[in-house]
């Protein structure tokens, strides 16, 4: 079964502006850090709106770029990776369980599973297909897409792929640090669609060699910022049409290698 | 499509029925629930838990002491039950340890270290204590990290976390990574441990039931939480003569709610109807249906709804989670064990607790187990964010 790489998206500081982000991964413009805008989930009904973190915001800017007018709503999956989740929300709950009182919202509460985004993400887009949400700590990249590919490889269809890790508040900065926010998206299918980027094949462990750099090394800084960051190699080859192979961090310090082609 | 169905091989629970196969199958065949009212640290309302007892003295082996939390105890608890490690040890030396996978579910993980940590803070200078360690405890991760490395094994793996469907859908996953050749043997599993975090928040939902839980009851007034562990081997076919078999899977999304399930069980119905649909099964194969039956009013309400629109109103079903609570993240792998037990022993647990059926539920769950050889049989679970996961086991 071949893995058909249909649509990416990358969202970050200095990636918001989808045309912009596209020059920098074919390596035309440097990456730059700015600021993120404040991002607004349009999709959603506006009470779930209101509700959304950061990192929710995040992941649903990221994976709405890759939804298509002919998508069939009711089989499309998902899969959300997150090494960490919502640290934000660890941070606020936890400080409210430190307290007497011991009083959390009903929304904070919800919102602290790791599924969160996933199920804004089903609500903003009425998407009733199956959906996954894992973790795989500095390996939740490549374990997430090999999830993902193996869902097109068993069964058919249409993935969207989404990896997203936000930086953690003061107090759990020290135990678990990101430079910067960063998401990235890819839709697989087992058939190629207009505008198809490319294919894909998971080679499998690699027993020597390192893992990839970006070849827009202004990037490097945001490669090494986070476990999601490990995909920019391979996320910079797909939209550069380059037939190459790819290693990735995989897991307890193993490499993974993956082939694209065109 | 239909799916090759995969041998269980081995089997490990613990949970508040007690620790190991024979424990909860006692429990089960004599009505007898494993809910206490013994209560938790810092725990200021009354409900009654299903509680490990002990879990705070196990002792995790000595060079993986950084993913001590009470989690990882659990894990570690089921992993040494039943056999379960010589069962692996013997599926290492036929595969190859970098050829078994290892697919876990939990819902918060070692939550409780981060919650300890926080209290610490508050009480000292401000800072969390400096041998806290977020990754190898309360990180989602940790539960694959850990159960990898305790069992010495190197093939692909990470840990789903949708909440309460959470290591029903490690199924899914194990099964999809066998049959694309990333491994030929799964291990697959799930653990969940009470924390303040689960309970204050379920609190906060008015879900949770100062009384014994009464799933489908009339008088149902929400869950009870439990915690617990289970792990089982997933085989290729030929391993597992007249072994129990994984037959089917189905996946959906409600779309509807953040915390509360679509009210026709439409996410219920289309995990169901896609379970039948990879086991080759029409809706009358199946004997006897394990239910999510939280005992919270929407739950039962919206599954209830589905099943009959499946199944009709006559079809066996009960839920368990008067026996061991709801064990959130681990209650996928804990029924799914229930469900082969009932396979393997010919009986079909009861709905405990239930007194007085709420009549406008249009199905009809038996308060007192029913002896009966059963040969297909179904396990639903739904959690938050609309997750929804059904399981078909059989001979």
């Amino acid at each position: 079964m071949t893995v058909f790489i249909n649509d990416i998206s990358v969202v970050g500081p200095g990636l918001v502006d989808k045309t912009l982000t596209r020059s920098i991964l074919r390596g035309d413009e440097h990456w730059v850090y700015k600021d993120m805008p404040p991002l607004k989930p349009e999709m959603l009904p506006v009470n779930e709106r209101r509700r959304t973190t950061m990192i929710i915001k995040l992941a649903l800017e990221c994976i709405q770029s890759l939804l298509k007018d002919h998508d069939d709503l009711k089989t499309v999956a998902t899969v959300f990776a997150s090494s960490d989740g919502d640290l934000g929300i660890v941070d606020k709950m936890c400080s409210a369980l430190a307290e007497e009182n011991k009083i959390i919202s009903p929304t904070l509460f919800h919102n602290s599973v790791h599924n969160a985004p996933a199920g804004y993400w089903s609500i903003a887009a009425s998407m009733k297909g199956p959906s996954t949400s894992l973790s795989a700590g500095d390996a939740t990249f490549m374990a997430g897409l090999q999830e993902a590919v193996s869902q097109v490889e068993v069964e058919g269809g249409t993935v969207f792929f989404v990896a997203y890790d936000f930086p953690a508040p003061e107090m759990l900065d020290t135990f678990r640090h990101f430079d910067y926010p960063l998401a990235i998206a890819i839709r697989l299918s087992n058939q190629a669609e207009h505008q198809v980027l490319g294919t894909m094949k998971l080679d499998g462990v690699k027993a020597e060699g390192k893992t990839s750099r970006c070849r827009n090394v202004s990037m490097e800084e945001l490669r090494q910022a986070s476990p999601v960051g490990c995909g920019l190699p391979l996320v910079e080859a797909i939209v550069r049409r380059a037939r190459m192979q790819v290693v990735l961090p995989y897991l307890q310090d193993e490499l993974f290698q993956i082939s694209i082609s065109h | 499509m239909t799916m090759q169905p995969l041998a269980i091989t081995a089997k490990t629970v613990v949970n508040a029925c007690g620790q190991g196969e024979t424990a909860l199958l006692e429990a089960l065949m004599n009505n007898a629930s494993g809910l206490s009212q013994q209560g938790y640290p810092d725990l200021s309302f009354d409900t009654w838990l299903g509680k490990v007892n002990g879990l705070e003295t196990v002792e995790l082996e000595s060079e993986l002491k950084h993913f001590n939390c009470r989690n990882n105890q659990l894990a570690y608890k089921a992993l040494e039950t039943d056999s379960f490690r010589l069962s692996i040890k013997a599926a290492k030396e036929k595969y190859g340890s970098d050829r078994i996978g290892v697919f876990v579910g939990t819902s918060t993980s070692g939550s409780a270290e981060t919650e300890n940590a926080y209290k610490f803070a508050r009480k000292s200078d401000g800072a969390l204590p400096t041998d806290f360690n977020l990754m190898t405890t309360h990180n989602t991760a940790s539960l694959h990290d850990y159960v990898r490395s305790s069992l010495g094994l190197s093939g692909p793996g990470h840990v789903i976390s949708t909440a309460c469907s959470s290591s029903a859908k490690v199924f899914a996953a194990a099964y999809r990574h066998i049959i694309s050749g990333y491994c030929d043997a799964a291990i697959v599993g799930g653990v969940d441990s009470l924390c303040l975090s689960i309970l204050y928040g379920f609190n906060s939902l008015q879900l949770v039931s100062s009384e014994i839980c009464r799933p489908y009851d009339t008088d149902r007034k929400g869950i009870n939480i439990g915690e617990g562990a289970g792990f089982l081997l997933l085989e290729p076919i030929e391993a597992g003569h007249g072994k129990v078999k994984f037959k089917g899977y189905g996946e959906s999304s409600d779309a509807y709610h953040m915390s509360t399930p679509h009210p026709d069980g439409d996410g219920a119905v289309q995990s169901m109807t896609s379970a039948l649909l990879r086991a080759g099964l029409e809706a009358g194969d199946i004997e006897y249906i394990n239910l999510h039956g939280t005992a919270t009013r929407n739950n039962d309400a919206a599954e209830a709804h589905g099943i009959e629109r499946v199944f009709g109103e006559s079809v066996a079903c009960s839920s368990t989670k008067g026996f061991t609570g709801h064990t959130l993240g681990a209650a996928g792998i804990t029924e799914a064990i229930i469900s082969i037990l009932a396979l393997e022993h010919s009986f079909m647990p009861a709905n405990l607790n239930l007194q007085n059926l709420d009549t406008n539920l249009n199905v009809k769950p038996h308060s007192e187990p029913c002896m009966r050889p059963v040969e297909n049989v179904m396990s639903n679970n739904f959690g938050f964010g609309g997750s929804n996961c059904s399981l078909i086991f059989g001979w």
